[in-house]
């Protein structure tokens, strides 16, 4: 029942005791990460805790507390696992939703926090291992870090973390043949096309955009969704237009005549 | 201002003419200045190049790089703004023939692009013959593409030429004629987009995905959605299971605490379905934690303090009736079909057909368990594992649409069926 209680984010936060014994509820399911041996009435305990700290992240009085204090990291542990069981992807899930609330709100201060403590390796993990909401959440995380100028930039900066970036795309792609998704595939093609601003992504891009994107095995998909429709349109359009060059550069001046 | 007569026109002449190694790349600067100054500069080029493309082709004294300086100028014009204009100016000289655009284009060696982009661009000349025959050259370019077996026609050959005309200024306005002829034609592959005719003119928009405002609003409400699922991905079936058997003490108290998920829609009821039927036995511990999670999620206590060991079916259903009265109990079991679902035991199916039956006076949708194969296929089989060997007050596929064999046909065959009341096979 958090949306009864707009202001439940500040009683949380200033209310004595309450943020360490959420954390406490955190830390007490270490031990039974691994090896994986979590039950389903665990996970579930901690994942009411997560929401309540959701609700934190999304509070703009709280969210800079929230980031200051570094209760992100605490859930570090749960964005690594590779279990796919039903009470690791829940935790997994629910970890994506608190870092999701953090990066709906438009600032650079929360894309800089993640940046700085690696949390984009973590949401490609979730892209590799998680369910199909876990893949959708976690890409829209990545998708709002590189709206961000200086996301785009950090991903585009290094060969490695571009490669890592446009695998876990890829991989999302792939195996869309079998479960195909339109709302993931919405957000995968929106990332697509702004890491296509980045003069080195572009050119990146123009050599590993995933081959159903371009022939056509997504048009069903992409019928019903105009937004979607337009964004693939720009960005094979851009991708493409890289491969046309070749054309002298324009000369300046006049052709000198007596 | 540089007159333009026929002595440039003889220059610019002597300068393809004798074009060498050592002079390319000057002679190629120059050529592309002139075709920089105006759509006059360029109108002179083109008709230059056309002179000694058709007119001079065979004169033995050309320079070996003259077809290469030829086309690469002519490419270069091509990417102008006014190329049509020029190029519609430049023709007025010359005699176009039907063989005309073939033979330039092949001399030139032109790209599938640039060949239907020439064709296009001669739908800005006054002169109705040329339009015309722009519009033919245009299509027998397709065509020849799409009769050779060889070359079909891909989606990657529609990108290059769509891509081409749309980043090329003076040509990207005829991508509606484009349109109209890859419409009338047999492509093999259907492409999938062809982008938007640009509306300003000649603009081509360079805006960053990022400043979209629209798209950002509409990838908030997506996100908005999510948070929404994920909540209710984890609530309703799990809090209960956690809470115990207590919560089926009575209506009152069932109903209270199923409130807190309103509104119950027909998958989160399966779900919960799904998770009680899982659990008729081993909640037991779950008792200690009861009393706590009632003062924090209600006001009231159990009147009875004893210890719940069981589901009260009776009061969870007449809860969820209550509660959510529009529920499509055929739908409910339809999406058992959910990760998770699965009966461990004969007493859990005992369990779910007691729901059912209490919730729901049809008879049990026999499509939802047999009609199709479930993606979760374990969840589904051992529904059937333990509804073939139910006895039929509990479950019966008699209202079964599609019968195998009649009972007489098969104790002829010789079949031994289950229980002596079992009179037919089913194979929906």
């Amino acid at each position: 029942k958090r949306e009864m209680f707009p202001d439940l984010a500040p009683l949380l936060w200033h209310s004595f005791g309450t943020i360490i014994v959420l954390l406490q509820e955190i830390i007490v399911v270490y031990p039974v990460l691994s090896p994986p041996t979590l039950s389903l009435l665990a996970s579930s305990r901690v994942c009411n805790a997560l929401a309540l700290l959701q609700c934190v992240a999304s509070h703009p009085e709280t969210r800079s507390h929230f980031l200051k204090a570094h209760i992100p990291l605490y859930l570090c542990s749960f964005l690594e696992n590779t279990s796919k069981t039903r009470p690791f992807e829940y935790l997994r899930l629910t970890s994506l939703g608190v870092i999701g609330a953090l990066v709906k709100a438009e600032g650079t201060e929360v894309i800089n926090f993640l940046l700085q403590y690696e949390f984009v390796p973590l949401c490609l993990h979730a892209m590799a291992v998680g369910s199909e909401l876990s893949k959708t959440v976690a890409t829209f995380i990545i998708e709002k870090i590189v709206l961000d100028d200086a996301g785009l930039g950090y991903i585009c900066a290094t060969a490695d973390r571009f490669f890592a970036v446009g695998t876990a795309l890829a991989g999302m792609v792939t195996s869309m043949d079998d479960k195909p998704s339109p709302r993931l595939l919405k957000h995968i093609i929106h990332c697509y096309l702004r890491i296509t601003d980045n003069p080195r992504g572009l050119e990146a891009l123009q050599t590993c955009l995933p081959t159903t994107l371009i022939d056509g095995t997504f048009n069903n998909l992409t019928k019903d969704d105009p937004t979607m429709q337009q964004w693939l349109q720009e960005l094979l359009v851009k991708v493409r237009s890289g491969k046309m060059g070749g054309l002298p550069p324009p000369v300046q001046g006049h052709m000198p005549r007596v | 201002m540089i007159p333009f007569n026929s002595a440039v026109a003889e220059d610019v002449r002597s300068l393809v003419q004798g074009v060498d190694d050592s002079t390319f790349d000057s002679t190629h600067r120059e050529l592309c200045q002139l075709a920089d100054c105006s759509p006059d500069g360029c109108s002179l080029l083109l008709q230059v190049c056309l002179d000694e493309v058709l007119l001079n082709a065979d004169v033995a004294k050309s320079s070996r790089l003259k077809p290469e300086l030829l086309s690469t100028v002519f490419k270069y014009c091509l990417d102008k703004p006014y190329f049509s204009t020029s190029f519609c100016e430049a023709l007025k000289t010359v005699h176009v023939s039907d063989m005309f655009l073939v033979k330039l284009s092949n001399e030139l060696n032109l790209s599938a692009g640039e060949r239907v982009g020439v064709g296009l661009a001669l739908s800005d000349s006054g002169n109705l013959g040329l339009i015309t025959k722009g519009q033919k050259f245009s299509i027998a370019e397709i065509e020849e593409i799409c009769a050779n077996p060889a070359h079909v026609l891909t989606n990657d050959q529609i990108h290059d030429i769509v891509v081409f005309l749309h980043q090329t200024d003076g040509l990207s306005k005829h991508m509606d004629s484009f349109t109209n002829i890859i419409s009338l034609l047999n492509v093999k592959e259907m492409p999938f987009y062809v982008p938007a005719p640009i509306k300003e003119g000649n603009a081509r928009p360079t805006i960053s995905s990022r400043h979209m405002e629209l798209y950002t609003g509409s990838l908030d409400d997506d996100f908005d959605s999510l948070l929404s699922e994920i909540g209710k991905e984890i609530s309703m079936a799990d809090i209960i299971t956690e809470l115990g058997y207590g919560c089926t003490s009575d209506i009152a108290h069932c109903k209270e605490i199923l409130s807190l998920f309103e509104p119950l829609d027909d998958m989160g009821i399966s779900k919960l379905l799904g998770a009680v039927v899982c659990t008729h036995v081993g909640l037991g511990e779950a008792h200690n934690t009861y009393s706590t999670f009632m003062s924090a999620v209600g006001n009231s206590q159990p009147s009875d303090s004893s210890q719940f060991t069981a589901w009260n079916i009776d009061v969870l259903v007449d809860s969820i009736n209550e509660i959510a009265p529009r529920t499509n109990w055929i739908t409910v079991v339809e999406n058992l079909d959910h990760e998770g679902f699965c009966i461990p035991d004969e007493a859990a199916f005992c369990l779910l057909m007691s729901i059912y039956s209490r919730a729901c006076k049809d008879p049990f949708p026999l499509h939802a368990v047999c009609g199709s194969l479930w993606k979760n296929t374990e969840g589904q089989l051992s529904f059937l594992k333990h509804a073939v060997a139910a006895p039929t007050d509990t479950f019966t596929f008699k209202h079964c649409s599609r019968k195998m064999v009649s009972l007489s046909y098969a104790r002829q065959s010789g079949l031994v069926l289950p229980g002596p009341s079992r009179g037919f096979m089913p194979t929906c």
